[in-house]
């Protein structure tokens, strides 16, 4: 078990590398220099600027700079806000954002959970077509769809939640669910599937045949192995989460950290989209790395295939 | 094995063979049938949109604004009083022309890398094979706003970035396949009679494994288009004055509150298509590939 965590760790960090190292050069290979404005500056002031964010030096040197900086955990000033750093701008929308990310996830879980184990208790019966064509519609709905049409819905014509913000717990409802809908949608699929698989196994007539009620084969034996997918799929579905939060944020106008992204993007807050996107992908790293050791902790065969 | 006796059947003349076998499959799939005949209609509808609606796809008509749905415009106007019918099709030609060009780019590199990887073998293989883990492992959905940013919004390299993130999965199956084909004797005979490599992977190996090249690619094609939409409806996608369903969801969401129509039926447009694609891609997998696991 303790070689494959090493080994999985070790693994990362070239990705991080890499993620480091392209966004560095496709940023400073963007046509227009940051402080290219409507407004025209002398070249006194446009050179004292470059000089500031040492932007004069040669690339590799500011390339070698950067990741000193980075290893230190810093990630420059702001481009765009002067007098702000990377740092705090991220640190203002991360926990608005994991907050978001979070009831989202429990959303998924909660519902595709249920929803997949109900389904597999009886395949092809209605008990299974209702549920997974449901799974269907969330896959099918993106996001920047259903929260807009929820808004209308529940925001406007039955004026029951507010449409927008993050402050109140009412108004966290709707971008929550909107968030984790089509991730509930996959989960509730994956834990079908698995459950089915499961189902078929000896250990579960086994299991069965010592006389165990129903109840205690399906929550204490077929569980557990037949969520070994979702889990697996914890750590790509964190990923999407956050990639879905630039929308959600936008549509709901939630201060977090993809409507950071999604501005700086706008403003061309190079410092910002860098930092921003070194810290998500690393982010999303981490966490795909916990997902396949909890997986590998759960499904003896996969540490035992890597043993040899 | 069945699939296998098939294959070895395909040549005679009148056998059933693999394709015959997974058309009678499909067609008892009445989802699956239902979603070819809805995508089929879609395509046609949008290519023939100029034939179909009397109205242009930028013609204004101010005094009417925004109104509901009516015989003259079934599907109601927007803000500028253009026609939303004629600009849903409209839209719809460069959703699907997003989703099948982008597929096809992430199609050719995807199987060429991974037939290469999968015949070549070895420490290419090995190579190629944590490239392609590496690249998966990285988050692209930032790395394509980022791409979007960088260099300017256009169509082009919006086929080249969202083709360039769907071809790894299509790699890892083509190789997946070749590996399993690379040993089986039609390989040694073609080598046997002096073939080259190229040949024997385009020629003998590909055609082989396109059952799960044919599945694999109908469900791309959804995810493309998911894709198209939201960077579309985050404003760095597809740019006005041309249009995208995605981008007259964003419209949509402005002025839902007066007009909802303008947002309800490019959402049913996208989402019913994408439907369509998912049934039609299901569908297919159960016919071509029967064993593969259903999740």
């Amino acid at each position: 078990m303790w070689r494959f965590i090493a080994f999985r760790t070790l693994q990362s960090i070239p990705v991080i590398l890499t993620v480091i190292t392209v966004t560095f050069f496709l940023v400073r290979a963007a046509p227009g220099g940051p402080f290219d404005s409507e407004k025209a500056v002398s070249e006194q002031v446009q050179r004292a600027l470059e000089a500031q964010y040492q932007l004069d030096l040669p690339a590799y040197q500011q390339y070698f700079n950067y990741l000193t900086d980075l290893l230190q955990g810093n990630l420059g000033p702001s481009f765009y806000y002067p007098g702000q750093s990377v740092n705090e701008l991220i640190f203002q929308g991360l926990p608005i954002t994991a907050e978001l990310g979070l009831y989202a996830l429990l959303i998924a879980v909660l519902i595709g959970v249920t929803a997949g184990v109900i389904a597999a208790l009886k395949p092809n019966t209605l008990q299974d077509y209702i549920p997974m064509s449901l799974a269907m519609v969330g896959i099918c709905m993106p996001s920047f769809l259903l929260g807009p049409t929820l808004v209308l819905v529940f925001g406007i014509w039955l004026d029951w939640l507010p449409i927008s913000g993050w402050n109140s717990p009412e108004s966290k409802i709707l971008p929550s669910i909107t968030l984790g809908a089509m991730y509930a949608a996959y989960i509730a699929r994956l834990s079908r599937a698995g459950m089915l698989e499961v189902m078929s196994q000896d250990y579960l007539r086994t299991a069965r045949a010592k006389g165990l009620p129903e109840r205690v084969v399906i929550f204490k034996h077929a569980l557990r192995g037949g969520l070994i997918p979702v889990i697996a799929f914890l750590g790509p579905a964190f990923a999407g989460l956050l990639g879905g939060s630039f929308v959600v944020e936008t549509v709901f106008q939630v201060p977090g950290l993809g409507r950071f992204y999604v501005q700086a993007a706008f403003n061309r807050d190079y410092t910002m989209i860098l930092g921003t996107t070194v810290f998500l992908a690393s982010l999303i790293v981490l966490f795909n790395l916990l997902s396949d050791i909890l997986a590998a902790w759960l499904n003896p065969r996969l540490r035992y295939q890597f043993r040899k | 094995m069945a699939n296998q006796a098939d294959i070895n059947t395909q040549a005679m003349p009148k056998g059933i063979s693999l394709w015959d076998d997974a058309w009678l499959r499909l067609k008892k799939n009445k989802l699956a049938m239902f979603g070819m005949c809805f995508l089929i209609i879609m395509i046609i509808l949008c290519l023939l949109a100029p034939l179909i609606t009397p109205y242009g796809y930028e013609e204004q008509d101010l005094r009417l604004g925004a109104s509901a749905p009516s015989a003259a415009h079934w599907l109601g106007t927007d803000t500028f009083g253009r026609d939303m019918l004629t600009r849903i099709l409209f839209g719809g030609r460069v959703s699907l022309a997003v989703g099948f060009i982008a597929t096809s780019v992430a199609l050719l590199i995807g199987v060429s890398y991974g037939a290469i990887a999968g015949y070549v073998g070895g420490k290419t293989d090995a190579l190629m094979m944590r490239l392609v883990d590496i690249i998966y492992a990285l988050p692209f959905m930032i790395f394509i706003i980022l791409l979007m940013v960088v260099f300017g919004r256009n169509i082009l390299l919006l086929f080249l970035a969202i083709g360039a993130v769907e071809w790894l999965v299509m790699a890892r199956i083509v190789r997946g396949q070749v590996q399993s084909l690379r040993k089986m004797e039609f390989v040694e005979a073609a080598i046997s009679i002096g073939l080259s490599p190229a040949a024997i992977i385009f020629k003998h190996l590909i055609p082989n494994a396109l059952g799960p090249i044919i599945v694999y690619t109908t469900l791309t094609i959804p995810n493309v288009m998911l894709l198209e939409a939201f960077l579309s409806f985050l404003g760095l996608g597809i740019q006005p004055p041309q249009s995208s369903w995605g981008l007259l969801i964003s419209y949509g969401v402005e002025s839902m509150e007066e007009y909802p129509w303008l947002l309800i039926f490019p959402g049913l447009a996208l989402t019913l298509t994408l439907f369509a694609l998912n049934f039609l891609g299901d569908g297919l997998r159960d016919a071509l590939d029967p064993k593969a696991s259903r999740d």
